[in-house]
């Protein structure tokens, strides 16, 4: 026999573990380097999984589930590393899965950064190997961990890039407090298990990882039969490609910001969305439990049907079940058993209780701040620890006096009565902890308030509430009958229909195969769309806002609820990343306009060279005074106009201009000139005060072309909230009025103008339309909309057809720009994963569809007969 | 039987799984892993052999290896009982 059985003595350590179940395995010999299947049906029964591991590779790579690091080379590593595995002897298993955990790093990081990730964390993973005494070494760990501290906060530079920072922690903030907790009690370890431990295979693919515990890591290496455990491996990562497609559909289609909770169904959707996001830890974590299973790790379940809890401390026990284990190993149960006999055992069972809460509170924030490099700290959160803990405290003390009856195993499915009972909790239960979800996803008390306050009692709300709690009670109830809640009723007992590779696995291979190109065409927009977006990974709406709005005032709107958005941010360089006004090409001033390009600047702006004119336009020069015969267009807009990330030349402004030059010259006019007066951030309030001035008019353009965003109310409430900051309350009446009419007040945030003004937000934007479409009447030129759209899809259909409507009714000529990134790769088309802008192959793009907007109208591009003059105004400010 | 299991048996049974069958519980039924033994009950399992068996319990002791089934359980006490008296 290769290996010891698992002791289970009180004073040992457990010891790695036999393989159980296989005749071939149990003869093997820790001199033999392979041990191959004797039999034809092992053969057979080890081809089969080779196929489902490899079926499992092609899903996740069709579907694209978390990143292409993922998909394309560590996933293939897996699938030679399961080969391999198996057919090693079982003495030589664990230094294959410590190698290839080893191996992973430099293969996602490439060799500079994966040097020195390995070389960092073998230098802590060092430190437990010391000769010195436990105290000492738990003490040196501590210390070191308080020297990265700076080190992460980029309070002091680092040698070594950035990028690794967060696997690092990943990788260690959780699991060396557990490893010196463990070898306290189990001394010190081998290098292949610690080394395993560490650098755990997927884990440099997610930073997101379950809280493995080391003790039950180590004794779960083979402790069942091998083919029982890779076959639960396949299963639970079909599960978890399951989870995480489900989660897109809800990301892309569930989700709302706070700003767009007008009624109580708004609310219903955000609250269910958000604690349905939640889909994307447990998948997470049960594709990388697969994993371990694979190399055979028979790992306990992390998640068990946490979105039926009957009670406080059932959902506690239900989500997220390493991280439950590990509190009550390092806090719950030391507190419990140290305090039992001086505070009498109900009070210890309180302060225990307590305890895990305040640490459960701390560990998050601790865990964001290595992953992000800082902390998340809200009054929200606290408070809903706080709301949490005493209802836990609560429980605690129910349970402890009155017991609670558990159903075991397997063994018991619920009577009717019994399940009708649970699910009447569960539904009652849901309420509470609905409202205490949408506290902590709310960044601000007042936000949380505000939210409450667009209750409404509508007979469609009414109704919407009353079908979702009737929804919640069915299906706690079925789940209950069925036995879903009842670990253990294996699904191969219950027939082939419920194995997973039939309830997951068909499914979700069709549904990747409805999403290919050729076929998806065909379907109707409602069915394809669902089908595209499980394939992709993008950014939400409310995502793509909140980069948008971090991208203009360097905020990181980050949050436990939108860990896509975090990814992005941690892959940007910020070094690279600064404002306009911070490299000195944009001036900010105290006037409604707020700011304006400083003339004649040079600067990388966004990785791109960026220069302005001497008239102060991202353009090259021209003189004030156009030439007989030239066709003058100017265009107003925000960042994507002016051409943020991109070259000079590379803008959709200059190409355009360049092309009509070079295939038009001569008819309609003899040149075409494009002034791009764009201003980043600007929105239609910026715009039309722009064309209110004489700075447009004096340069006597035939055309205004107007180029919007598609989220502008967005931009209005920023305005909004600027304006107050800046003088208390907005100086254009315009803006004053909405702001008065919406009820916004002095120290609202964003996103709480936004919710505001919602409602009022095509209503005034069609107004500001208008009254730029009347200026340059009054001006007597033509004056055209285009809505470009952001390369990000989800943002493109935000808002594009009432704007268009509203320009189109003012008198505006529509350029049509609608679907210009229809059928692309959004990722391949921004300026950076961080930024959302698009990038020169994008410019190209609507440049392209603009030139054929505007040639396929001749009369468009044709100079004025008699330009008009530049009315007498006040000066430029 | 192991008298010690057999004790242990029916101990858990009564106090926290009284609806199942007592036949369904034997000596190798995953405690922890089936939920009968979640931390409430663990901590209550552990007092109880604390006061039948003279044995002190340490925190870290309370793991899958000590507590996973009865048989686990009652090779716990022993080593416990035959370590204080060493």
């Amino acid at each position: 026999m290769a290996e010891p059985v698992v002791g289970a003595s009180a004073s040992s350590a457990p010891q790695w573990g036999v393989v159980a179940g296989s005749e071939t395995e149990r003869g093997a010999s820790s001199s033999r380097w392979l041990v191959l299947p004797a039999t034809g049906s092992e053969w057979l029964r080890f081809a089969g999984l080779v196929a489902q591991v490899a079926f499992l590779v092609v899903l996740c790579r069709g579907f694209n589930i978390e990143n292409t690091a993922y998909t394309q080379r560590l996933l293939p590593l897996i699938l030679v590393g399961f080969v391999a595995n198996h057919l090693l002897a079982p003495a030589h298993r664990l230094t294959l899965f410590a190698l290839l955990s080893v191996a992973s790093v430099p293969l996602v990081f490439g060799w500079l950064e994966g040097a020195w990730l390995l070389a960092i964390g073998l230098a802590l993973i060092g430190v437990c190997y010391l000769p010195l005494s436990w105290g000492w070494r738990a003490g040196l760990m501590a210390a070191a961990g308080l020297v990265l501290v700076p080190l992460r906060a980029g309070l002091v530079s680092v040698p070594w890039p950035t990028s690794i920072w967060p696997v690092l922690g990943s990788m260690f903030m959780f699991r060396m407090i557990i490893y010196m907790y463990d070898t306290r009690h189990m001394g010190k370890q081998g290098w292949k298990e610690t080394l395993s431990y560490f650098f755990l295979v997927p884990n440099v693919v997610f930073p997101f990882f379950p809280v493995v515990d080391y003790h039950t890591f180590k004794r779960a290496h083979y402790a069942q039969d091998a083919f029982d455990t890779y076959q639960k491996g396949v299963h639970w990562m079909l599960r978890g490609i399951t989870h995480l497609v489900i989660y897109r559909l809800v990301y892309q289609f569930g989700v709302i910001s706070p700003a767009e909770i007008q009624h109580t169904t708004d609310l219903l959707r955000f609250v269910t969305a958000n604690f349905m996001l939640y889909l994307r830890v447990s998948g997470i974590f049960h594709m990388v439990c697969g994993i371990f299973f694979l190399f055979g790790f028979h790992m306990p379940e992390t998640h068990r049907f946490y979105f039926l809890p009957a009670s406080f401390t059932d959902i506690w026990r239900r989500i997220n079940i390493y991280w439950k284990d590990f509190l009550q190993k390092t806090v719950y149960m030391p507190v419990f058993f140290r305090s039992r006999r001086r505070l009498g055992e109900l009070r210890a069972l309180i302060l225990a209780t307590a305890l895990v809460i305040v640490a459960t509170w701390f560990y998050h924030s601790y865990q964001w701040f290595w992953l992000l490099g800082h902390g998340l700290w809200s009054v929200t959160d606290a408070l809903f620890w706080v709301i949490l803990g005493i209802a836990l405290v609560i429980n605690v003390v129910l349970e402890s006096r009155k017991g609670r009856v558990r159903h075991v195993a397997g063994l018991q499915a619920p009577t009717h009565a019994q399940a009708m009972k649970t699910a009447v909790r569960t539904t009652i239960i849901m309420v509470p902890l609905a409202v205490l979800w949408a506290l902590w996803t709310s960044p601000t008390l007042a936000g949380f308030s505000q939210m409450f306050s667009a209750l409404s009692f509508r007979p469609v709300d009414i109704v919407a509430v009353v079908a979702s709690v009737m929804m919640v009670l069915a299906i706690a109830y079925g789940a209950q009958r069925l036995s879903f809640g009842v670990q253990g009723v294996a699904p191969e007992r219950k027939g082939w229909w419920s194995n997973p590779l039939v309830t997951s696995g068909v499914p979700l291979a069709i549904a990747w195969g409805a999403g290919l190109p050729g076929i998806s065409d065909r379907l109707p927009t409602r069915v394809a769309e669902p089908l595209r977006e499980m394939r992709v990974t993008e950014l939400s709406r409310r995502d793509t806002q909140t980069l948008e709005r971090g991208y203009y005032e360097n905020l990181v709107g980050v949050s436990r609820f939108n860990a896509e958005l975090w990814e992005v941010y941690s892959r940007q360089s910020q070094s690279d990343w600064r404002r306009l006004d911070e490299i000195g090409v944009e001036r900010r001033f105290d006037d409604p306009i707020h700011a304006e390009l400083r003339p004649n600047q040079g600067a990388i702006f966004h990785g791109a060279s960026l220069r302005t004119n001497r008239w102060g336009m991202r353009d090259k020069d021209y003189s004030r005074i156009p030439a007989p015969g030239t066709f003058r267009l100017a265009m107003l807009g925000p960042s994507h106009a002016m051409g943020s990330g991109v070259e000079d030349d590379q803008t959709f402004e200059s190409l355009v201009e360049s092309r009509l030059n070079r295939e038009r010259a001569g008819a309609p006019a003899t040149r075409y000139e494009i002034l791009n007066f764009s201003v980043e951030g600007f929105g239609l309030t910026q715009q039309r005060i722009l064309l209110e001035r004489p700075r447009v008019w004096e340069f006597q353009p035939d055309a205004v072309l107007l180029v919007t965003h598609p989220v502008e109310y967005f931009f209005m409430a920023r305005y909004i909230v600027q304006e107050i900051e800046r003088r208390g309350w907005p100086e254009d009446s315009a803006m004053a009025d909405l702001a008065q009419k919406a009820g916004v007040k002095r120290g609202m945030t964003d996103e709480q103008v936004q919710r505001l003004i919602k409602p009022f937000a095509d209503t005034v934007i069609a107004i500001e339309i208008g009254r730029m479409a009347n200026l340059c009447v009054t001006h007597n030129v033509r004056c055209l909309y285009a809505l470009v759209p952001t390369p990000t899809w989800a943002a493109a259909r935000a808002a594009g057809p009432p704007m268009a409507k509203a320009a189109a009714e003012s008198g505006f000529t529509i350029l049509n720009l609608d679907h210009v990134f229809t059928g692309r790769d959004a990722r391949q088309l921004t300026v950076a994963p961080w930024d959302y802008h698009p990038n020169a192959k994008a410019h190209a793009l609507i440049a392209e569809r603009m030139y054929e907007e505007l040639t396929a109208q001749p009369e468009l591009l044709a100079p004025r007969a008699s330009r008009a003059v530049a009315p007498a105004a006040a000066p430029a400010r | 039987m192991d008298p010690i299991v057999e004790t242990l048996r029916t101990y858990i049974h009564e106090e926290f799984v009284p609806d199942m069958n007592p036949e369904e519980l034997t000596a190798t039924t995953p405690l922890m892993q089936s939920g009968i033994l979640d931390s409430l009950a663990a901590i209550a399992l552990g007092q109880f052999i604390e006061e039948r068996y003279d044995v002190k319990i340490d925190p870290h002791e309370v793991n899958a290896d000590n507590f996973g089934t009865l048989n686990q359980v009652a090779t716990f006490i022993r080593a416990k009982q035959n370590s204080a008296v060493a």
